[in-house]
This record gives structure tokens, sequence and C-alpha cells, in this order.
């Protein structure tokens, strides 16, 4: 299991939070009568980016493992493998940590 | 001859008055006040010859000037300018120099929550303390309510709910129960919602397929509100700061819309839930009441779930 903080948008009076940029097409999809950034709870603060990582949505990704590709391995091979697919994993996952 | 109107000595002039609408003034003798413009009054003024005149009256001349405009007032009319914005409201601000401004509405209710309220009080409360036990459900239609704490797993849900595009439903469906009281600085999950998850002995893996509410006391310390979602692979949550009297979700093809006592919360729109049933405009809704203030109770009577085809 991964965990990780992904990139949130929150209301600077109200609190609420979002996981998608407040770009104006994407906020008149999900909340067509909004205003650019403007929040769609309070509808009087602006959803900025959220600095505090401490209150960043967060994202729990279980491990993938392709049994097809391991069933004829040996158990020190699987192992092998796991570390890399974990290694792969963490990686991506940092960058979008850090997005 | 005596007694005419006709001017003659001590009297006045005939010939005074020339044009349309002239009047009568008078400084030390008679004297012809022009009739003035269109519009305008006649207005005593001091400084003039005769101690009066025509004059626009400036406080009575709407201020307006566009489709939509309204007078407004401080120390004078002024122009309030119709909202460039359609749909925004008059609103009072102390801070505006006319006291009024034009704002969009405050947030409303998503539809159809308050119709649920007989729902809660007809078939929930039933004050029944929750005993563990219960199998695993694998159907990810599951309206599912469970608890951990201390390895105790507690499982309550319903399953074989209608599946399909478009089902038929002949109910609502409820899972209610009450957890009372807790026992006081111990560690819990806590969900409720639409699909599984799965209860293991520590706590509740939320990377399964579903969407709901859930709330953790770990180490003893501050319980935690969260919005989740799962596709099965990965679980997006957030907190959502409180946990309040009504509880209530709002699924499309694009988001889920987390509603805390009619407050937007949160909207998360990654690892959406999979195959829930209704696709577009799913009610999801619950009733619960939060822990006191020592997080020792951990009080939920209801959970309902509903779907609606709009």
């Amino acid at each position: 299991m991964h965990n990780i903080t992904i990139k949130t948008w929150s209301c600077d009076l109200c609190k609420y939070k979002q996981d998608f940029d407040p770009l104006t097409s994407l906020m008149q999809e999900i909340f067509p009568e909004n205003i650019k950034n403007q929040c769609p709870s309070c509808k009087i603060g602006l959803v900025t980016n959220e600095t505090d990582k401490t209150k960043r949505i967060h994202k729990h990704i279980i491990d993938e493992i392709d049994i097809d590709n391991d069933k004829d391995l040996t158990n020190s091979e699987k192992l092998e493998n796991k570390k890399q697919r974990t290694k792969s994993l963490t990686e991506n996952l940092k960058k979008e940590d850090n997005s | 001859m005596s007694g005419g109107m006709g001017g003659g000595e001590g009297g006045v002039a005939e010939d005074l008055l020339t044009t349309k609408g002239d009047t009568h003034g008078y400084s030390t003798e008679n004297a012809r006040v022009a009739i003035g413009s269109n519009t305008q009054v006649l207005t005593a003024d001091s400084t003039e010859a005769l101690g009066l005149k025509w004059a626009t009256p400036t406080d009575i001349a709407p201020p307006t000037t566009t489709k939509g405009d309204l007078s407004g007032f401080s120390t004078s009319q002024a122009r309030i300018p119709v909202s460039v914005t359609n749909g925004q409201v008059l609103t009072t601000d102390s801070t505006e120099a006319l006291g009024l401004k034009w704002a969009t509405a405050a947030a409303t209710s998503p539809p159809r929550i308050w119709s649920f309220s007989t729902i809660f009080e007809a078939a929930s409360r039933t004050n029944t303390q929750v005993t563990a036990g219960g199998a695993t459900t694998t159907d990810n239609q599951a309206l599912g309510l469970y608890v951990t704490t201390a390895g105790d797993a507690v499982r309550n849900y319903i399953n074989n709910m209608p599946v399909g595009t478009n089902p038929s439903w002949s109910q609502d469906y409820n899972v209610s129960t009450t957890i009372y009281p807790w026992t006081t600085g111990t560690d819990f999950d806590f969900y409720a919602g639409l699909g599984y998850c799965t209860v293991t002995a520590a706590n509740i893996d939320y990377t399964k397929n579903h969407l709901g509410w859930k709330s953790t006391r770990v180490g003893s310390g501050t319980i935690a509100y969260e919005g989740t979602i799962g596709d099965n692979t990965t679980e997006t949550a957030g907190s959502v700061t409180t946990l309040d009297t009504l509880c209530n979700l709002v699924k499309t093809s694009t988001s889920v819309k987390f509603y805390d006592n009619s407050t937007l919360r949160q909207t998360l729109t990654t690892n959406l839930p999979i195959n829930v049933v209704g696709g577009d405009n799913v009610f999801n809704s619950g009733l619960t009441a939060r822990n006191v203030a020592t997080a020792s109770r951990f009080q939920i009577y209801s959970w309902t779930y509903e779907a609606s085809y709009a």
C-alpha cells in the first residue's frame, strides 16, 4: 500500500476542497453556474492551491502484481520483480506528490 | 378710471411678460421671471436678483442610465449599475459606497436532500447495539456500514440491491445501527456508504470500489472525517473537517460531491467508483450523529441510499 498526497485546491474561507484544477472549462462542467476560481461551496472565497501538505487530498494505492509474468519464476526472481515494481511505482508517485 | 388690470401708474406694465410660461417676480419692483426649460422647477435662491430661478432638481432626476439599473442612496441619489452576470441577486453590504451590491446567490442545497428526512424518522433510530460478525460481501452494489475497533470488525450491509443501467426501485435501502457508547480513547475505523470495503484485522481497506464517508481515530488522537471514493485499485480521500447530522453524496459521471449538512465540503474527480448503480444523479444519503467532544461516543443512526434517474 502506498500513501501519497496529491495536488489539492481549497477555499481560503470555508475550507472546501477539490482534486482538480479550477480551470473555467472544468469548473463549468462540474458546477455549471460557477465563476472561475470562485468557491463552489460558499460562493465567496477563492479556490487556490493548497500548500499545506497535511491538508491535501490523499491517495492510497494497492500494489499491483502481474501473476502471468511471475508464475514461472523462482521466489527470488519474484521478489526482485516486486522490488522493481515498487521502485517504479514509488518514483511515479513522488512525481505526482510533488506536482 | 380705476380698478383695471391694465398697466398704469403704480401697476404692472402690460408688456412685462413676453413669453408663454413667464411669471411675475419682485425685488424692489415688479419684474419678469422668464420661463425655464422643460422639467425644471421654480427654486428659491437668495443669490438671484429676484430670489428665485428655474433649475433642474438634481436630487429628483433619476441616476439610472442602463436597462436594469437601480437608484441607490448614500448622501445623494446614485446609480447602482445592473449586474453584468445573469442570476446574481442584490445583496446588502455595508462596505459598499451605496450599501448594496450584486452578488452570486449563496450556495444552495443539492436537490432532494431534504426529501429523505421522513425516511430517516420512520426507518431508523432502533438503538440496537452492534454485534460483531457478518460475512464479507463481494457485491459491489452493497450498502455498507463497517466499523473496526481493536481488531473487532463489524459489518452491517445490504447486498443484492437492484443492478443495471435503469433498475426498478421498490424501496429505499437502509442500513441502520447505533454504536453506543464507545470506550473512551479507543481507536477505530468507520465507513458508511455505497460499495464494499475489506475489513481487516487492523482497519478497513478503502481502495475497494466504493463511495462514502469514513472516520478514523488512530493513536488516541483526533478523529479525522473524510469523504472517500475508490475504484478497486486506488482510494482518493480528503478531510472534510467534520461530519454533522446529515451527510450526502451526489455522484455524476465526472465527480462525487460530498455534502455535510447541506454544505459542499469536497469534490473528487479521480478514481471514481465503477459500476455504481444509476450512473449520473445517484443520491446517497446518510444520517449520523458525530462523536461528542471526548470522542467517546460515535452514533450512527442510519445510512440510506436512493437512486434518481432525472
